[in-house]
This record gives C-alpha cells, structure tokens and sequence, in this order.
C-alpha cells in the first residue's frame, strides 16, 4: 500500500513538472505561426502613401519611431530603411523601408521581432502605421 | 524516505517552474504606446534656423563635450546617434551606459525654423534635457525655444 502511495506521489510529481515546462508554450502563438502564410504577413507590414518624397517619408518613419520610445540604430537615406530598438523587459527590434510604389506613392514596410521572434500579430502593425498616418497627415493605404 | 525526498524537490521544482517560466512576455501592442506629450515637450526645442548642417554640428559638439561617443550620423536624415560608455557625474548624470537619438527637421509651417528632439534612453529628467539644449544654443549662437 505504502509502495503504491509512494509511485503515485512520484507519477504526480513528474507529470506536475511536465505540465508546468511544456504549458507555458501559447497554443495559440503556434497556430497564428503555421496558418499566417508570407502574403498576409506582407500585407499586415505594409502601407502606401500618396507621396513621392522618400527623404521625407523616411523622416517620418524616424520621428514616429522615436515618439514611440524606439532608439534609432541606424538609418540610411539611399537604401530608405531604418533601424530601431524598444526595451520593454524584452528587446523589440523594428526595421522599416520605404521604397517607391508606382509614380504617385511609397511603400513603407515595417517587421518587428521580439527577442528574435518575427511578430506575427496584426496589432502592433496597426498601431504603427496609425501613429506614422498621423505624423505624415496622410493616410496609410493598405496593399495586397 | 529517499523517494520522498525526490518527490519533494521535484515538487519544489515545478512551483519554481510555473511561477518564473509563466511570467508572460510583454505584449507586442506595448511597445507601441505613444510617449507623453510631456515628454515630448521636454526633449524638443525650436531653433531659428533652417540650416541642419549647422545644428548638426553644434549637436555634435555638445555630445563630444559630454563624453559621448557619435556612432552614427546622416545629414540627409538629420539623425545623430551617440553613446555614453562610462558615467562622468561632473558632466552629466547620465546612467553607466547611455544611448542619445538626436533628430533635425523642418519645423512644418514655420519657414527658416528648425526642430531639435533629444532622446536619451532611460533619461527623463526634464533638467537634462535643457542643459543640453542651452548648449546647443549657446554653440549655435540661436536661441532655443519650447515647442
């Protein structure tokens, strides 16, 4: 009786460590990683502004950036990306380009990792691009 | 009694595991909360000036003077990028490691004006900012003015 006890007690213990390792993996996040295919992906990290200036665009992107507490690490005017960093008990790194779409419009395209994992979430896109609208006083034209 | 012993670290384990590895992550959506209006107010300031090149330079000075080190700069962007390795209290209360962002640009409808944004990482105090603003001024020979 006391043996069965005590293999039952060591069967709980076990499977309590196993639950508590593998639980804290978000089912959800995973799903969100197999089912967004590289197209929506695109779509979330890309708007288009009715504006040909890329300078001034790219400037935008800096000082959005920057009201957003991201530390710029670097910048470069002729490729037209930008790179910058949050620390928010973990490290977000954001990379924007912007490059022109057509005649009449640029493309600014946004990717976010979070300790090394590409961001796969709409939101912090929206949010993103809400703020650069405001900043550019023109509207973020979504892209397919 | 050894298997009891096993049991219970075991056990002390997978508490130790669920309260520290379930720490959730922040959200991606937090990284994106504006900054307050007023610290945007006091890491701003207007120069009566549209040359860049100019204000660039008086930045840089200013930075050099303060032990910072200018790691990057782009003068099409008005964008300076600076870093402060060892903390020098004489000069500026600064944190041990301190990354400084400045950004020039055209103050929008205000012709022949410019706008300085300072950006000190960790850096709040609003008295930091305006020691660094007044010897950009005083570099330039252009008063700063709030936004």
């Amino acid at each position: 009786m006391r043996k069965h006890l005590r293999r039952m007690l060591c069967l709980f213990a076990l499977g309590l460590l196993l639950i508590s390792v593998g639980g804290c993996v978000s089912t959800q996040e995973r799903l969100l990683d197999s089912d967004t295919s590289q197209l929506q992906l695109r779509s979330f990290q890309s708007r288009a502004f009715d504006t040909t200036d890329q300078v001034k665009t790219l400037r935008t992107v800096m000082l959005t950036l920057q009201d957003l507490g991201f530390i710029l690490t670097s910048a470069e005017s002729g490729v037209g990306s930008v790179t910058a960093s949050k620390w928010n008990r973990s490290l977000m790194i954001i990379t924007v380009s912007v490059r022109p779409r057509g005649e009449t419009q640029m493309l600014v395209r946004a990717n976010c990792q979070i300790d090394k994992e590409l961001v796969n979430d709409p939101v912090p896109y929206q949010m993103f691009f809400s703020a650069l609208a405001k900043a550019m006083f023109l509207e973020a034209h979504e892209v397919e | 009694m050894r298997v009891l012993r096993l049991v219970d670290t075991v056990l002390t384990l997978s508490f130790v595991v669920i309260l520290t590895g379930c720490m959730t992550p922040p959200k991606p959506a937090e990284f994106f909360q504006p900054v307050s209006l007023q610290q945007h107010q006091i890491k701003s300031r207007v120069f009566e000036t549209s040359n860049e090149i100019a204000i660039m330079r008086a930045c840089t000075n200013v930075l050099m003077d303060n032990s910072f080190q200018v790691y990057e700069a782009e003068s099409q962007l008005g964008w300076i990028s600076a870093r402060k390795l060892k903390f020098i209290p004489l000069e500026m209360p600064a944190p041990a490691s301190a990354s400084a962002t400045i950004l020039v640009y055209p103050a929008s409808g205000r012709p022949e004006t410019s706008i300085v944004r300072i950006s000190i990482h960790h850096v709040a105090d609003a008295d930091i900012y305006q020691e660094l603003f007044a010897r950009i001024s005083q570099s330039l020979f252009v008063k700063a003015q709030p936004l």
